[in-house]
């Protein structure tokens, strides 16, 4: 009996090993690629005190300007989130109150931005607001005079607009999830307990609101704070952040320690930031009385209704409606010839090669990133309550670890990957699977939360039936998990595809002619003078859109119902 | 020899204790209901049974054989769940061919034996149904279906009509236990239901913190309550608290109602001064004046009108103030029902020969 007791426990142990060394695979890529090359930032950043003492330190900061810099990336990061949170919030209640035909249909354009690589949107923006763009011509087929030119591009609104327009989803999301589940009974409860209208909205909704617009704030900061194509794109010189200063020391000036520092200060912000964003998001999402949409909302009633939430869904379509308008106009005439290799520079890389390179790492970077967030997700899904003392705070640290690649600038990882990686004991110098290996980083968290409610939902016992039943732990996970979770899995590894596809930052660094990617080659070709330049960049960004939006649709095709979470 | 038997098992999470040294015997055919209130370890039995969950200590031998390390999948025991658990992603008729497809039945035998428990359950025309569109009643029967199907030698239900409305309980009831003698499977049937347990099971183990209070028939459990925790749980009457005291000879009990000569089922070890509770059953209550009876007084609580005269929820008024409840049925108990307003004090009046004492819980 003892020796059958042994046994017991040593399978335990076992089936615990098992899931341990499950875990580890995910734990272990995570510290090889993301955590050893930060240290390697790290050292180098700091490298120069043990030699110099803080003196180095402190001539290197005022050497980059960190100080103007820091000032410019958290003001523009600032100013772009009140705007987002303006344009956003008014979206989110019509979504929380009313019902609307095409109600639907308008949620999922409103998360195109979200998939948008940057190039696009950078583009997009460009094709609208730069010199000869589709504004000047409007405002010269309406004023009569030809020549007009707004100086709109290359300043502060030009980056403003397109971060409003990039994250603006994030808000509708999180925010008009949080308030479509928040029960209009309590509101109507204070009203009868003798609150105003506008008492009942300042103290009940909003105090229940509060964590998911702290959450939402927090995430559009973090997410234009380390902002990098748009700033490149539409800023210009004129405008730069750390994150464009990182690349310009890293990549122009080989100036690496200067570019460690800038690093080593961009993560300690977008660290803190996301710190804060995963404490809120996680008060938002237990907020009590949770209700179901069909019981929170209901269809507008008066005309004046009918007028508010007409101009709310009517407003952002246009708003998204119109840079990608001008993308897709501005490219004709420029398609027929994007694939002749027209240029007879040596650096000329050829659109196809592009196109080649970006679906081959985003499906690699799709297969890596799933097999990562399987087994992270399925580890982090265990209930917490389920786990208390020390396997609980492992699980809230490995939380916050396969959360960290979401708050890692790209560019510093990235540079990290050029830093880490380009000697012993890891020299992979100029390897292609940087490039994917960066980009299901740079997806990992995005895979692992989109699964996470799905693995979550599904409801363990039906493991024990199929168990009692007769299923091996093998055929649970053949005949119950993989069936129910097969249309989660599509959709999270179609998100790390459309991620990876538009994907800038990272590949920005780490890119070589024979590795280029679309989104480097439009930014390439926008950068060189000419129509025909501009012309080929607008026609690649509307076939890098038409990829995402099929990616988007296979996103939303296979996504499991229930709230939405980033 | 038993069945099942479980010896002495333990099992806690944390520092709660969800069996606290639980031993039982099932036999061989046998229906036995475990009846307790929620929280008192009933889930987690079933769920050690199954082998979902290991014992901390304790032994639980199935035909003589130590389970202990036998996975689930390899127990070929059925277990019901709560909320079913049907699989959502398979229809009817693939849920009941679910158990078969794992003992590697061939096609045509499971399709045969799925029809084969589908009609037992009365599904047989939804074999073809999505398991979405079914009402809660179908579920359940559907997930009868399923656990029966690979023919199981114990079937375990975890509170089968715990989810379902009240009307549809009571007729489901009736129909679940025609179809588990029918089958003649061995069941332990979890209930918080005392009704559902009497009705059903032909063995019942009160179950409460983790260890069972009294095992019987459902007739020995309502004759021989073993404490007053037993009683109360079985709703049979009023709870008194007192002290045994011996006067010229005779066992009476001190109570809150009047000190109370009690021939009936004293233990023949009890001491003077011991404290006991008196059992006031509806039998030894009338709502009239009878001669040798106590006279106290008592409050009206609730009413329940049906066809067969009203129950009446009635409060003993101790000393002290207390209330001691139980139920009275006005046509056993006499009296006129018009006399009782909620709220007003009458007197009513208790045979000592129909009460008896039992056990305070230390």
């Amino acid at each position: 009996m003892v020796a059958d007791r042994a046994q017991v426990r040593a399978g335990i142990g076992t089936a615990a090993g098992a899931r341990a060394a499950f875990a580890a695979v995910p734990v272990l890529f995570l510290v090889i690629f993301l955590i050893y090359p930060l240290v390697r930032i790290l050292a180098l950043g700091f490298g120069p005190i043990a030699q110099t003492g803080l003196g180095a330190i402190r001539q290197a900061a005022v050497d980059t300007d960190l100080g103007r810099l820091l000032l410019s990336s958290a003001g523009q990061a600032l100013l772009s989130t009140i705007l987002t949170l303006a344009a956003g919030l008014p979206v989110a209640w019509i979504f929380a109150t009313y019902r609307f035909p095409g109600k639907e249909l308008l949620r999922a354009l409103l998360m195109i931005p979200f998939v948008l690589p940057t190039v696009v949107v950078g583009s997009g923006f460009a094709s609208l607001l730069g010199s000869g763009g589709l504004l000047e011509k409007l405002a010269g087929l309406l004023t009569g005079s030809a020549g007009i030119h707004l100086s709109i591009m290359r300043t502060l609104p030009a980056v403003l607009l397109a971060h409003v327009f990039y994250n603006v989803s994030i808000v509708v999301r999180i925010v008009g999830g949080a308030w479509s589940a928040i029960d209009p009974r309590l509101g109507e409860a204070a009203r009868v307990l003798g609150a105003g209208r506008r008492a009942s909205f300042f103290r009940v909704t909003l105090r229940l609101l509060l964590p998911s617009l702290a959450a939402s704030a927090m995430l559009v900061f973090a997410f234009c704070f380390s902002s990098f194509g748009v700033i490149l794109i539409l800023g210009g010189p004129r405008i730069s952040t750390l994150e464009t200063e990182i690349y310009r020391q890293a990549v122009y000036m080989f100036n690496l320690p200067a570019a460690a520092l800038l690093s080593v200060v961009q993560l300690l912000v977008t660290a803190a930031v996301m710190f804060g964003y995963s404490r809120f998001q996680a008060r938002s999402s237990t907020i009590q009385n949770l209700k179901p949409q069909r019981v929170t909302t209901h269809a507008p009633r008066k005309a004046a209704e009918w007028l508010l939430v007409a101009l709310c869904g009517l407003i952002p379509t246009i708003g998204l409606l119109v840079p990608m308008g001008s993308l897709i106009l501005g490219s004709f005439g420029y398609w027929k010839n994007l694939f002749a290799t027209t240029g007879h520079s040596l650096f000329w890389i050829s659109p196809g090669l592009a196109a080649i390179n970006s679906l081959a790492f985003a499906t690699e970077a799709a297969l890596l990133s799933l097999a990562l967030g399987v087994p992270a997700a399925y580890l982090l899904a265990h209930r917490p309550s389920r786990h208390g003392g020390a396997a609980g705070a492992a699980l809230s640290t490995l939380d916050v670890l396969f959360l960290l690649p979401l708050g890692t600038s790209a560019v510093s990882l990235g540079f990290g990957f050029i830093v880490g990686f380009n000697s012993p004991p890891l020299n992979f110098r100029g390897a292609w699977f940087l490039i994917p290996v960066a980009h299901a980083l740079v997806a990992l968290p995005l895979v692992i939360r989109s699964l996470l409610p799905s693995l979550r939902a599904l409801n363990p016992r039906l493991r024990d039936a199929a168990s009692v039943l007769g299923a091996s732990p093998g055929r649970v996970r053949r005949e119950i998990d993989f069936p129910i979770l097969r249309r989660a899995f599509v959709s999270a590894a179609a998100f790390a595809f459309t991620v990876s596809l538009g994907e800038f930052g990272a590949t920005a660094i780490l890119t070589r002619p024979e590795l280029v990617t679309l989104p480097v080659l439009i930014y390439t070709a926008l950068g060189r003078p000419g129509a025909s330049n501009q012309g080929q960049a607008l026609a690649l960004s509307t076939m890098l859109t038409l990829a995402c939006a099929a990616g988007l649709l296979a996103i939303e095709r296979f996504r499991a119902p229930g709230p939405e979470a980033f | 020899m038993a069945l099942l038997s479980l010896q002495d098992v333990h099992r806690s999470f944390g520092v709660a204790h969800a069996l606290d040294g639980l031993s039982l015997d099932v036999d061989e055919g046998q229906i036995l209901a475990i009846l307790g209130p929620s929280g008192s370890g009933k889930s987690t039995l079933l769920r050690l049974i199954a082998g979902l969950e290991n014992a901390d200590s304790g032994r639980i031998l199935f035909d003589g054989r130590d389970m202990a390390g036998v996975p689930p999948h390899t127990r070929g025991f059925g277990l019901m769940f709560q909320d079913y658990c049907l699989f959502p992603h398979l229809g009817v008729q693939q849920n009941v061919e679910f158990g078969l497809r794992m003992q590697h039945m061939g096609a045509d035998k499971r399709r045969q034996r799925a029809a084969e428990v589908l009609r037992l359950v009365r599904m047989a025309d939804f074999a073809g149904r999505d398991v979405h569109t079914l009402s809660g009643g179908e579920q359940q029967r559907v997930a009868l279906a399923r656990s029966l199907a690979p023919a199981p030698r114990l079937l375990m239900l975890d509170e089968p009509l715990g989810a379902l409305d009240a009307s549809l309980r009571v007729s489901l009831l009736a129909e679940l236990g025609d179809i588990l003698r029918e089958v003649g499977v061995t069941v332990i049937y979890v209930t918080h239901d005392h009704a559902e347990a009497m009705t059903i099971a032909t063995r019942i183990a009160l179950v409460d913190a983790g260890k069972v209070l009294q095992a019987g028939s459902p007739d020995n459990l309502i004759r021989t309550p073993a404490s007053a925790r037993v009683a109360s749980f079985l709703r049979l009457g009023a709870l008194v608290p007192g002290h045994l005291r011996f006067t010229d000879g005779a066992p009476r009990i001190a109570t809150p109602i009047g000190v109370i000569a009690v021939p009936r089922r004293l233990r023949p070890d009890a001491k003077v001064e011991e404290s006991g509770v008196l059992l006031v059953r509806a039998a030894a209550c009338s709502l009239e004046p009878t001669r040798d009876k106590v006279e106290t007084r008592a409050r009206l609580i609730s009413r329940l009108v049906h066809p067969q005269g009203s129950t009446l929820r009635i409060g003993i008024i101790g000393n002290a103030g207390n209330e001691y409840a139980m139920d009275v049925n006005v046509a056993t108990a006499g009296g006129a029902e018009s006399a009782w307003d909620p709220g007003k004090v009458r007197p009513v009046w208790i045979d000592p020969n129909l009460c008896e004492v039992l056990p305070a819980e230390n």
